[in-house]
């Protein structure tokens, strides 16, 4: 009787362990992939609140109705540095990617796809059919800047 | 008697064993899925977090026709299923035509979709809502 009490034990003891042993392997494993996606989230915040785009009012965005082409040039006033090629243009409410060859393109640096802090990027649309009012800029993540003629 | 009180002996020692056995099987069982669970619920929170949309519309110039378009851009880290959006529109879920711009074919973190709506909407403020399948979303109110 007393033998299989312990026998008894021994086996519920064992089943506890293995069990627990699962339990917390789960609980540190979400605890990781939660800790990840807040750093990969407060990663996100924080670069979003350090980037800040303008488009210039000087040379004002200007549209050429001959080759029907409209250019603006936009600069990253912000401290991080923004990919040129993930930008994207609404161009009169429209999403417009109908950009020159060669554009947008970095003054100073036209082979870059870098828009460092203080860097002046030259954008081109072609055909742009009406000079066009309202321009809405977005960066890659998301942050935008606005232009209405 | 000495053969008897241990045959009753080993009787309750094996039946003993075998409730044990059992009841440490289900009790383990039903950790070990729970543990399963709660692994994917927060890989599952752990994507939502991670995700991130923007509806990159210029609210003052939404293209209403001959069809009204919306823009929603991919500003997360992760990928997402661009086809199981859920468009609200003044509160009522709308459906739409849904591509992805660019040459993209999937929505991709700083991919752009599209969003069309076979209807004109009426002059007037509107508030739009996307939602994505893990519950990511975006709104923007605007001006027709």
């Amino acid at each position: 009787m007393g033998f299989a009490v312990t026998a008894t034990h021994v086996i519920f003891a064992i089943a506890l362990l293995s069990a627990g042993t699962f339990a917390a392997s789960a609980y540190w494993r979400v605890g990781a992939d939660v800790e990840e996606a807040r750093r990969v989230s407060g990663d996100r915040t924080s670069e979003v609140a350090h980037t800040v785009i303008a488009i210039n009012g000087s040379p004002a965005p200007s549209w050429a109705s001959g080759p029907q082409r409209f250019t603006f040039y936009v600069k990253n006033n912000g401290s991080t540095v923004l990919n040129v090629s993930q930008f994207v243009f609404i161009v009169d409410g429209a999403y417009n990617a109908s950009l020159d060859s060669g554009y947008p393109s970095v003054i100073g640096n036209a082979s870059s796809k870098l828009l460092m802090p203080g860097d002046t990027m030259e954008v081109r649309l072609r055909p742009i059919a009406a000079s066009p009012t309202h321009l809405r800029v977005v960066a890659g993540n998301g942050v935008s800047a606005y232009w209405r003629a | 008697m000495g053969a008897d009180t241990t045959s009753t002996q080993l009787i309750f020692f094996i039946a003993a064993t075998v409730v044990a056995t059992a009841a440490a099987g289900i009790m383990a069982g039903i950790v070990t899925d729970l543990s399963e669970k709660a692994q994917v619920r927060g890989a599952t929170f752990g994507d939502a977090i991670a995700s991130e949309i923007k509806i990159i519309n210029d609210p003052s110039r939404v293209v209403v026709s001959p069809s009204t378009v919306f823009y929603v851009k991919n500003t997360g880290n992760t990928e997402l299923d661009w086809f199981n959006m859920t468009v609200i529109l003044d509160g009522s879920i709308i459906a739409t035509t849904k591509t992805l711009l660019g040459g993209e074919t999937t929505f991709r973190p700083g991919a752009v979709a599209q969003l069309t709506y076979a209807a004109v909407v009426a002059s007037g403020d509107h508030d739009l809502q996307v939602v994505m399948e893990n519950g990511v979303t975006d709104k923007m109110r605007f001006r027709v």
